[in-house]
């Protein structure tokens, strides 16, 4: 018999394109959804955590959601129905240079010789998707295409030749002397590239309910001695795609609600979420807060934003660091009132419960 | 015939009154998003991006917008997705 507690679903939203000091750069959340994922044994988490161009890390306590499925499943609108696989379309913008685009399907071609992955068919846009960076009023990265139309016509292309999930990867604007990609290089500043990034895989997402993630295609940047190790990860090769493929590879079904499917993964099962304390403004935060599930506020990962708690009103449990927050999830996992851990203890009181989120 | 999209950016102010947020926003969200590219615009992407003691919550966000038609049937195998409440 286990002695292990059951598991403790819980949600990790690292905001994409905001700056944030972990998990802002390239799949430098990994090692903070690798730990909740030990302490929890099920983390849903978004591809702007557990992406690293060439590096990922598969386990299947893991659930990688797209953003855009990530809210409507905090929202209860979405549940998640594990599968042992997927058959990952691959949609290749039509803006991709010749050699690009060949390497792109190299690494397709390297996912499925050495890692045994169901990847086909290959679609290509009928024309140039046209992608455009900017940023926000705040700071955070968004961006545009010129043709969306393209982009869904391909997904549907591929859904109706067999895809059960879609990896894109759409040319993006090569800017290798601009101020903000060296800052972003060096540690600093935001990824100009996430916010567009996230606009493809939420349109795509929404319009064919099924797993979908990007991949930029980019020239090759030349070597920088300086580089920071959070955006290493992103020059070790010709692509960024292998991260998407595998994390495709074995993403959940995305199952409208009510569903009544056993092994699916229900919003109501949540059990904890986790966010930096400074990007707390995001859907599927607020919706799980706003259903009672204990928010766990990370103030040891700084971004560019400062939506607090405090000026949100929500009620917290903070932590100084991803560590801290692992053991609160295995607390809460355990079932141990996380104030019960904290000093000074509060003194019961009438009319009050002694315990929770607090 | 579906209609082609486009997107666009968006950013509004809101001072929320009691009660739960997330209602307010979407609300808010669904009024902004018609005022600025009709009633066909659905917020495809927000945040609440800032917090200002006279203005309140500034919210950012991308609009996905339906256009003229689309050239193409939608395939019968895509599902179809509600907007976002």
């Amino acid at each position: 018999m286990s002695l292990a507690a059951p598991p403790l679903p819980t949600l990790l939203v690292i905001p994409t394109g905001v700056g944030c000091a972990i998990g802002g750069f390239a799949g430098d959340g990994l090692p903070v959804a690798r730990l909740l994922a030990a302490a929890s044994g099920c983390l849903i988490t978004h591809p702007n955590v557990l992406n690293g161009a060439a590096l990922y890390w598969s386990d299947r306590r893991l659930h990688y959601v797209e953003g855009w499925a990530l809210d409507r499943f905090a929202a209860g609108e979405l549940a998640l129905a594990p599968v042992a696989r997927q058959r990952v379309g691959l949609l290749l913008d039509a803006g991709i240079e010749p050699e690009l685009r060949q390497r792109q399907i190299q690494a397709a071609e390297a996912c499925r010789a050495s890692l045994g992955l169901t990847i086909g068919p290959v679609q290509i846009t009928e024309a140039p998707l046209g992608v455009g960076l900017s940023l926000g009023a705040s700071g955070s990265s968004w961006g545009t295409l010129a043709n969306p139309e393209a982009l869904l016509r391909a997904g549907e292309r591929l859904v109706a030749a067999g895809a059960t999930a879609i990896a894109v990867v759409a040319r993006f604007p090569d800017d290798p002397d601009s101020a903000s990609l060296a800052a972003y290089r060096h540690g600093s500043g935001v990824d100009a590239l996430a916010g567009a990034e996230a606009v493809i895989s939420h349109l795509l997402v929404r319009h064919l309910g099924i797993p979908c993630a990007h991949a930029p295609a980019l020239a090759p940047l030349p070597l920088d001695p300086d580089l920071d190790p959070r955006a290493a990860a992103e020059e070790l090769g010709h692509t960024f795609l292998p991260c998407v493929l595998v994390g495709l590879s074995r993403a959940p079904n995305l199952v409208p609600e009510p569903t009544s499917r056993a092994e699916a993964l229900h919003a109501h099962q949540l059990g904890a979420v986790v966010a930096p304390a400074g990007a707390l403004g995001g859907e599927a935060v607020l919706a799980c807060a706003e259903r009672g599930v204990p928010l766990i506020a990370v103030t040891g990962n700084p971004c560019l934003l400062e939506v607090t708690a405090a000026a949100l009103g929500l009620t917290v449990l903070s932590a100084g660091s991803y560590a801290e927050a692992a053991g609160l999830v295995l607390a809460l996992r355990e079932g141990l009132d996380p104030i019960s851990l904290r000093r000074p203890l509060p003194p019961l009181s009438a009319g009050r419960p002694s315990g929770g989120v607090g | 015939m579906t209609p082609a999209p486009a997107l666009q950016p968006l950013e509004l102010w809101l001072t929320p009154e009691t009660g739960p947020l997330l209602p307010q926003l979407r609300q808010a969200l669904a009024a902004a998003s018609c005022a600025q590219a009709g009633p066909s615009a659905q917020p495809l992407r927000w945040a609440i991006t800032g917090v200002d003691p006279q203005r309140g919550l500034r919210l950012e966000g991308v609009l996905v917008v339906a256009t003229e038609p689309a050239p193409a049937e939608p395939s019968p195998a895509a599902p179809a997705y509600g907007a976002i409440p």
